[in-house]
């Protein structure tokens, strides 16, 4: 079964849209638990960092004095926080104008897998952006130090730290 | 770069071209993990009759059945005489045409006959007056009536109903008859003009006839549908066509859906062979493309058969006359174990955009359907929220226009309970004719 990230609904796997919302529901990614553990270990181990997990810096806006720093040992969600609909995502972009910037409640997904930092639209209303190439819903795509992301409207630089 | 999401592990169209048509078959996946839990399998299936075709014309044999009670008085009646000589101007000598008028009773204005006489065509039809109510049944029977009367080995059989009115009592009739026609090779168009009749009834009789149901919201549309309908028939390449459908072990179907020309529901039949549907009349210009999803449960690991389809159809002109011609293309999807260390890691990259494109389209004939359950069931809420719903979606991909007018009569029901007569009928319409080559951004 998989769960729509919208509405919760539940379907049967494998399942494309949400007919309750009209979702795209994500794909489910092939690969046992154990497997990509595994990887990731072994991706650590080979590295001399101590296998820690990758953080980021994100720099909010046009005006770069904003920023907050992000560990990425987890996938986090970029969004708009909404009380009334018991949304509270890890990155909340509502202090910085989320609302009018377009930046729905479930925006983007920030991950990192074997060592690399990774970004995912979540089928967002006004998409997300990567160097300003809109990203293919659900399409995982690699963010390098120094890349620019956009959110809705709202241009966001990424530091590797 | 060392993603494995761009692995070439992709799903490619498979093609079957034939002599007369060809089929084309989208498959969202390839490789499915082997497991017990139920999954879902998509198939878009496009049949396209070929262009490069000898190709000799079919014999019209068409009833004009119209209503004339007393609402088509004035530019309704009018535009009904332009589109009825639109007809006569682009027909051939060799087709059949006859003409049915009716308000409570009927009236054969012009019996079956070929070599159509313009000038007494332009007189009779200019002798129509409204008055009376309305009661398809009457004219639906005189149509047919005349329609057999004209047919022959050859020909294309069709009837074409026109009304603004809602009959009454008589709907249970009018729905046997259009069953009757469509198993006696009669297909119909259901032409609704202005807002006030019946689209259930009209949708439900094209349905079992075959045919389609439009929706004319203005009298200077009424030559526009007609020529329509002439041109669809004086391409049509086949009088009917049949989707055959064998099912792999453990394999369900679900669900069929046509995308174009609109969207609508297939219905599905078992037969002797497992599952088969009506695909209706295919032309040079009118191809269909249908969505189909499958439910397989305990996939093993290996290729394993989701389904074969098989499209058969006659073609009644050109070299090939009469010759019964069949495509047929297998699909397979190939079970994969999760432990194995190769396991393919596949992400939406990999389901061709098509798909979900078709899907959503779907999504929103459904929202709708159900918005109007709710309604009819007066759950007005439930309704109102997913109209809501449909207009932000609707938005999303582009068709601002019919979002707009989803989101207006959302706030319209919030209030009155009620659907404006004209909002009703456009999204009805609007979301069955949603294109997939939409105007705005799409899923990918």
């Amino acid at each position: 079964m998989i769960e729509c990230p919208n509405c919760h609904t539940k379907f049967i796997a494998n399942t494309l849209v949400c007919s309750e919302c009209g979702a795209l529901l994500p794909p489910e990614e092939w690969v046992s638990n154990e497997i990509s553990t595994e990887i990731t270990r072994e991706q650590a181990e080979s590295t001399t960092e101590l296998g820690l997990p990758p953080a980021v810096r994100l720099y909010m806006g046009e005006e770069t004095d904003q920023s907050i720093d992000v560990v990425l040992d987890k996938k986090v969600i970029i969004g708009r926080s909404d009380p009334a609909s018991q949304v509270f995502p890890e990155i909340d972009l509502a202090p910085y104008g989320g609302l009018e910037k377009g930046v729905s409640r479930r925006h983007a997904r920030l991950s990192s897998r074997r060592g690399l930092i990774i970004i995912e639209d979540l089928a967002s209303i006004n998409g997300t952006y990567l160097n300003g190439k809109r990203l293919t819903p659900y399409l995982p795509e690699v963010v390098h130090d120094g890349d620019q992301i956009q959110i809705g409207s709202l241009p966001i630089r990424v530091e590797v730290l | 770069m060392p993603m494995s999401y761009a692995s070439d592990r992709g799903t490619q169209p498979i093609e079957q071209v034939g002599s007369v048509f060809r089929l084309r078959a989208i498959r969202s996946h390839e490789y499915l993990p082997a497991r017990a839990e139920e999954q879902a399998y998509y198939v878009l299936l496009s049949v396209a009759v070929r262009q490069d075709l000898p190709y000799e014309r079919m014999p019209l044999n068409l009833c004009l059945v119209l209503d004339r009670s007393t609402s088509m008085s004035g530019v309704r009646l009018q535009a009904v005489r332009e589109g009825v000589q639109y007809i006569v101007d682009h027909i051939s000598s060799d087709d059949v045409l006859s003409i049915v008028v009716f308000n409570d009773r009927a009236e054969v204005l012009l019996s079956s006959q070929r070599n159509t006489d313009r000038a007494r065509v332009r007189a009779i039809v200019s002798t129509i007056q409204p008055a009376g109510g309305t009661e398809l049944l009457q004219g639906l029977g005189a149509g047919i009536r005349e329609v057999m009367r004209g047919k022959s080995e050859r020909s294309l059989n069709h009837l074409i109903l026109l009304t603004d009115g809602h009959t009454y009592g008589d709907e249970q009739g009018c729905l046997e008859m259009a069953k009757w026609a469509g198993q006696n090779h009669i297909g119909m168009t259901l032409m609704g003009l202005g807002e006030d009749w019946n689209e259930a009834l009209l949708d439900q009789m094209a349905a079992l006839s075959g045919g389609r149901s439009i929706y004319i919201d203005s009298p200077r549309k009424v030559v526009e549908a007609f020529g329509q309908i002439v041109n669809l028939l004086s391409g049509a390449a086949s009088r009917q066509s049949q989707l055959h459908i064998t099912l792999g072990p453990s394999v369900t179907l679900h669900e069929m859906f046509q995308i174009t020309p609109e969207i609508q529901r297939v219905l599905v039949v078992s037969t002797e062979r497992g599952h088969a549907a009506e695909l209706g009349l295919l032309g040079r210009d009118s191809g269909r493309e249908l969505l189909m999803e499958f439910r397989v449960r305990d996939l093993k690991p290996g290729v394993q058969m989701i389904a074969s389809l098989d499209v058969e159809l006659v073609a009644p002109g050109g070299i090939v006359s009469g010759q019964l011609c069949r495509e047929q293309i297998t699909l397979n999807v190939e079970g994969f174990s999760l432990e194995a260390p190769d396991a393919p890691l596949i992400s939406s990259s990999k389901i061709p955009t098509a798909i979900p494109n078709a899907l959503t389209r779907v999504v929103l004939f459904k929202m709708h359907e159900r918005a109007i359950a709710d309604l009819e069931a007066g759950r007005i809420d439930a309704a109102t929220q997913r109209l809501e719903t449909m207009a932000s979606r609707l938005a999303a991909i582009g068709e601002t226009e019919l979002a707009r007018v989803a989101m207006l009569e959302a706030g319209q029901l919030a209030h009155t309970g009620m659907l404006s007569p004209e909002g009703r009928k456009k999204i009805h319409y609007g979301t069955r004719a949603l294109s997939l080559t939409s105007r705005g951004k799409d899923h990918d």
